[in-house]
């Protein structure tokens, strides 16, 4: 249960009261208690043993007569029938007749005188002398002290066992005879005495007197019973005196007693209860100011102070708590400066980053179109180079021509010219059959003839390259357009064609497919990169190896372009990361690994799909879907 | 008269066509498109020139360079290529060991002139090695010396404890000191930086190869420009070209290799016509102030040195 340390403490207060008070008030009442119940008792030993006086030779004669008759009269009862009788209660042993003519009989008449006197004599003794030193004597008569309620003789109840254990006989009683409102005690009554004050069996069988230790509160009175054994001349014990005290009034006033105390602890308690109440309070304050204060704080007012000023360990906590709330303060300000900071920082970090990283893929797509032009640049200058020397080559064999004209026509002057000499002829003729003989050895004709061809061959390359270089950049057309994806390949493949045409044999596996509307400049430089990508991993593991290029038109909303190589293939611990921008696994210096991250971009630019599946040692195949 | 002979390769057809025209009159010329072919050949006969096309689909030209000076030590090697790009220079230096690289589209006149000097070059040290024998037996160098021209300490600090007891590495941080370092020391292999002082030494190195040949150039830097690295070849004959950071390893290597092939150079003086580079080409070029005065000292120099000689 969770009780406030304010009601813990107050508990505390109140249970060790109680238990200061309930003891006190207990063993006081005990102890008077026990003071009344010895001086009741030592009066009655009194009385008792002054009573067996009464009962002289004679009357102790009648005691064994009439013990002997009612032994010999009495009714034969069950075992069963004594065990059935209860506490405080007779059975009678002998028939009402027999037990009538005994107590018309002289010698019960007799003891019953004796016993009447007894009785009278305790109530004759005090009533006319009222003690003087007990001034608070009840005023109600039937709560006087020493008033003795009856007087009765009992005898051992003898059975085949021997002696009864707790049970005795009536033989004589003051009051035997039917009172108004008692039964009385017949002779031959089986008594049963109640068990916490026994002493009338315990008197006849220890042959001494015996005070009951307890007040006997029965449906008529409440009473303190002696036992006084009555012993024949040889000492044995032949009867029991029983004398009831009236004790009622004594009862009474102990009973009060007890209230009173109950009642004083009560007091006790609810006065505790009300004072430690306040005392708890007063005891914890410092703490539930401090408790307020932490709460206050946790709520977040970290301007919160507590001021107890008692001069105690509180007052050190207080300023304990103070402190520690003074430093959370600071610190919390400093957080507060120092994440605005280090947020400052990281923002400009991630402005630079982001500025970094559109640096790298530009950069990444200037390497691309670098490495494009440097393709670009081989297939135009191997054509401009033979192009060049053959043009050089064909001016001088057209000198060389030129001299045969110049030869030829100087031979037609000299023939035409009637006064050249036969030698002249000669000269001009040798010189012009000499060019044409070197010009024939030289095969100048068909050779001028091939060259002349091999320019327009590399003239028409070098258009052919131009051209689709202009279709693969698509420099002059929309950016959106319905395009022939096999365009984007052919165009791809005429761009690459240098990179590839060493290292791989194409085999285009193209399906019957529907335009489809896309960026075609955008589309030609993921087919490129893919194939450039391909070129690289056949390039490393064999001389020459094989790209298939596969396209499909999966649905009507869907196609499917299909790249596979026959190269070294892909770990499967880099294929998770191949779309990751700057993930390559080529040396520093050699791609910023932004190739497939830049394709992967393109690819869902245009709501498409790129995937890439690959076996160590078998290749690589990149499937792309776009929609139409 | 016996025409020097030259072979062609390249995969296009019409260039070995075109050039094997042009020169069909000038040398004994061959054509031919595959590469493994022209190995053959060059294994039957000896020729002096190959000029070769650097991509080509069964082996790269500098590939090829090297196979043929390994089946030929005396046939001297040219690379014609289309696109210069830098790992393919950077090969053609350190596999090829080239002579010269060209660029296509060619210019008539060099290629005649290139090519003129070239088929010179083999033809005399074709006659050097039909008459044995004549081998000078030149005196070891004691302890090669090595020249590292940096301005970065560190990199003189690496290479020295690197070659620390094999060689003598001397630390030339400027033009001046590698001018005392050439009068004082024979200077057998130079490893250097192409900045020196904020100026590139291109021109330095191409003066310091023409005048003696006999020293060789480690080129360690981090620059990668392909033109730069093709003047290399052409105007300064380096043997090799290293990048920067030092790789021990490679640097090993190619300091064993070149101080065997100046051994070589050497014991046959021969040799270093191969390595001979373009003439007063440095002169064309508008030469940093500082540069140009070292030029000429080093000029005075070496004809001091050949006076004195002869």
């Amino acid at each position: 249960m969770r009780l406030s340390f304010k009601y813990k403490l107050s508990l505390v207060f109140v249970l060790v009261t109680l238990l200061v008070a309930g003891t006190g008030v207990y063993l006081l009442y005990a102890q008077t208690y026990e003071l009344v119940l010895t001086q009741l008792g030592n009066r009655l030993r009194d009385i008792g043993s002054t009573g067996t006086l009464v009962f002289g030779p004679k009357e102790r004669t009648q005691i064994v007569n009439l013990t002997k008759q009612i032994q010999q009269d009495a009714l034969v009862l069950t075992e069963a029938a004594l065990a059935a009788i209860p506490e405080g209660e007779t059975l009678s042993s002998l028939a009402p007749k027999v037990a009538a003519r005994y107590m018309a009989g002289a010698d019960f008449q007799n003891l019953v005188q004796k016993l009447r006197s007894i009785k009278r004599a305790t109530r004759s003794k005090i009533r006319p002398f009222p003690q003087d030193h007990l001034p608070q004597v009840p005023k109600d008569i039937n709560a006087d002290p020493f008033r003795i309620l009856y007087t009765y003789l009992v005898i051992p109840l003898i059975t085949p066992t021997g002696p009864h254990q707790s049970l005795s006989i009536f033989l004589a009683d003051s009051d035997y005879e039917k009172q108004p409102d008692e039964e009385g005690n017949p002779i031959g009554g089986i008594y049963r005495e109640v068990k916490t004050g026994a002493v009338l069996v315990p008197a006849l069988q220890t042959g001494h007197t015996k005070i009951a230790h307890t007040f006997i509160t029965d449906k008529w009175a409440t009473v303190l019973t002696a036992g006084v054994p009555i012993q024949d001349a040889d000492g044995k014990t032949i009867a029991v005196l029983g004398i009831d005290l009236d004790v009622l009034s004594e009862a009474n006033r102990l009973r009060r007693l007890k209230w009173l105390a109950f009642g004083i602890v009560s007091g006790i308690s609810i006065l505790a209860l009300i004072l430690s109440y306040f005392a708890a309070q007063r005891l914890s304050w410092p703490i539930q100011s401090l408790k307020q204060g932490a709460e206050r704080v946790r709520a977040g007012d970290l301007n919160t102070q507590v001021v107890l000023q008692t001069g105690d360990e509180f007052d050190v906590l207080a300023q304990t708590f103070n402190a520690m709330v003074r430093q959370i303060q600071e610190h919390t300000e400093n957080l507060e400066q120092k994440v605005a900071d280090r947020t400052q920082e990281l923002s400009q970090a991630l402005h630079k980053l982001k500025a970094s990283q559109t640096q790298l893929v530009q950069s990444e797509k200037m390497a691309m179109l670098g490495q494009m032009v440097a393709g670009l640049a081989h297939e135009i200058n191997t054509p401009l180079g033979y192009m060049k020397n053959n043009i050089i080559m064909t001016r001088s064999i057209i000198e060389q021509f030129d001299q045969l004209t110049v030869a030829s026509s100087k031979l037609e002057q000299v023939f035409k010219q009637e006064t050249a000499s036969v030698e002249q002829q000669n000269d001009a003729l040798n010189n012009l059959s000499c060019m044409t003989a070197e010009i024939i050895e030289q095969e100048l004709p068909d050779a001028t003839a091939q060259l002349l061809e091999d320019i327009l061959y590399g003239i028409t390359q070098v258009s052919e390259l131009v051209l689709s270089l202009r279709t693969f950049a698509q420099l002059d057309q929309a950016l959106i357009q319905a395009v022939d994806v096999h365009d984007c390949i052919d165009s791809a493949l005429r761009i690459g064609h240098h990179r590839l045409k060493h290292v791989v044999e194409v085999r285009k596996n193209y399906g019957d497919l529907p335009t489809i509307e896309c960026s075609p400049a955008r589309i030609n430089q993921v087919i490129l990169n893919l194939l450039h990508n391909a070129a690289d991993a056949i390039s490393t593991v064999r001389e020459k190896g094989e790209i298939v290029i596969t396209t499909t038109n999966v649905d009507a909303d869907t196609i499917q372009i299909k790249i596979q190589d026959n190269g070294k293939g892909i770990d499967t611990k880099h294929l998770d990361k191949i779309f990751e921008p700057f993930y390559t696994t080529k040396p520093a210096g050699e791609g910023a690994g932004l190739g497939l991250a830049i394709c992967s971009q393109i690819i869902e630019q245009h709501k498409g799909n790129i995937q890439v599946e690959s076996t160590i040692g078998w290749g690589t195949t990149v499937t792309i879907t776009l929609p139409t | 008269m016996n025409k020097p002979k030259v072979l062609f390769i390249d995969d296009e057809e019409r260039i070995v066509r075109s050039l094997t025209m042009q020169f069909r009159t000038s040398y004994k010329v061959k054509g031919l498109t595959d590469p493994a072919e022209a190995l053959n050949l060059i294994r039957n006969d000896h020729y002096h020139v190959v000029v070769s096309d650097q991509r080509m689909p069964e082996m790269q030209g500098t590939e090829l360079l090297k196979q043929v000076r390994e089946i030929s030590p005396l046939t001297i090697g040219i690379l014609l290529t289309g696109y210069a790009d830098l790992p393919a220079v950077i090969g053609a230096i350190n596999d090829g060991e080239i002579f010269r690289y060209l660029t296509k589209p060619w210019n008539t006149e060099e290629i005649t002139q290139v090519l003129g000097k070239a088929t010179d070059i083999a033809i005399q040290m074709e006659q050097f090695s039909t008459v044995e024998g004549t081998k000078p037996t030149a005196a070891k160098p004691t302890g090669p010396h090595i020249m590292v021209m940096d301005g970065d300490p560190a990199v003189h600090e690496a290479i020295a404890s690197q070659f620390e007891g094999k060689y003598i590495v001397h630390w030339a941080p400027n033009l001046d000191t590698v001018f005392e370092l050439l009068t004082t020391h024979d200077i057998a292999l130079a490893i250097t930086d192409l900045m020196l002082e904020e100026e590139e030494i291109t021109p330095v190195l191409g003066t310091l190869k023409q005048h003696n040949p006999n020293i060789l150039t480690i080129v360690l830097t981090t620059v990668k420009d392909s033109k730069i690295v093709i003047n290399l070849i052409n105007q300064a004959q380096v043997f090799r070209y290293l990048p920067k950071p030092i790789r021990p390893n490679l640097l090993n290597k190619s300091v064993s290799a070149a101080l065997e092939r100046y051994t070589q150079l050497c014991d046959t003086p021969i040799l270093t016509k191969r390595h001979s580079v373009e003439e007063g080409s440095t002169h064309k070029k508008v030469t940093p102030k500082k540069t140009s005065g070292f030029l000429q000292r080093l000029k005075a120099r070496f004809a001091n040195a050949k006076a004195a000689t002869t």
